[in-house]
């Protein structure tokens, strides 16, 4: 049997509480944000066409998929499970030569990584997390090509996805 | 959900080492090979702009080169489909004006404490140790 509730002592308790629970609540909130988290878009389609869909979204903003990774049928065909992911690499000679010129550790970056992750009738497009890049790498040269970089992901992720805008 | 004030950044993003006395293809040589000796398999090596400008165009001061151990692949994708943003496993080599040649990676452990994943976190910090052997070695 459970004991009684113990009641409020004093009127304000449930005022303070209350204000307590509301400032925890906004400061998980706060912290959620500041989680890293990479850009996700996804679609009912299949590989083939997911990878077509890519493909011309990318090249509508000006790169080039310079090379798929089959992680899944690799690790295959060598005996392991299937992790239904495959890699793309997506770039453009301009961005090469800015970030040469202006962040040179930033070409860890490069060329520009889509996880493309095979659902049961959906597949999914994912990419590194630049939040957390930009939480290192904040200079004057280096946070402006991240930011650049994001956007230009973003753009095509929302338009894989066939939305005007808010892929997320 | 996920609290990052559990996760003091303790990492740092980009591991290097210089690597005096070496040429550009020397580096990448004994680069291949230290690869191998760790029980990794070389995937393949490029030019930081391959396959955005004419071949006879790319740059020659920068060589990408890619390996990957398949079964620690595999494991970290179960753990974490996530893990996918560490992979293939890769090294930089960079070759300065002076012709001085500098090795990098992107410390895979720096990336795992972005994804806050502890059960991921122990395998690349595994990861990243076998990173270090592969440079000391190449550094020797």
């Amino acid at each position: 049997m459970s004991p009684p509730r113990k009641p409020l002592s004093r009127p304000g308790e449930f005022l303070l509480r209350s204000t307590a629970l509301f400032i925890a609540c906004l400061l998980m909130i706060g912290l959620s944000h500041a989680h890293a988290a990479p850009l996700i878009a996804g679609k009912k389609t299949d590989p083939r066409t997911a990878f077509d869909d890519l493909t011309i979204a990318a090249n509508n903003h000006g790169y080039t998929i310079v090379k798929m990774q089959p992680v899944d049928s690799a690790l295959v065909k060598r005996g392991f499970d299937n992790p239904h992911v495959r890699l793309f690499f997506i770039g453009k000679a301009d961005a090469v030569r800015e970030a040469e010129d202006k962040a040179p550790l930033l070409m860890q970056m490069l060329p520009l990584r889509i996880i493309m992750i095979l659902r049961k009738d959906e597949v999914i497009l994912m990419s590194d997390d630049f939040n957390h890049w930009r939480q290192f790498f904040s200079d004057t040269w280096s946070r402006p090509l991240l930011n650049q970089w994001e956007e230009d992901v973003r753009t095509i992720l929302t338009n894989y996805a066939g939305k005007a805008n808010g892929s997320q | 959900m996920f609290i990052r004030t559990g996760w003091a950044t303790s990492e740092v993003p980009i591991l290097i080492r210089q690597l005096p006395g070496h040429t550009l293809d020397q580096a990448n040589a004994a680069l291949i090979a230290a690869i191998t000796n760790q029980n990794y398999t070389f995937v393949r090596q490029q030019a930081a702009d391959a396959r955005l400008v004419p071949q006879a165009l790319e740059g020659r001061k920068v060589r990408i080169i890619y390996f990957c151990n398949f079964a620690k692949m595999e494991r970290a994708l179960n753990i974490d489909v996530r893990a996918a943003q560490m992979l293939p496993c890769r090294f930089t080599l960079v070759e300065a004006e002076d012709g001085s040649i500098t090795l990098i990676a992107i410390n895979p452990a720096w990336i795992s404490e972005g994804l806050q994943n502890p059960l991921l976190h122990s395998d690349c910090l595994e990861l990243k140790r076998d990173y270090l052997a592969i440079m000391d070695e190449v550094a020797l």
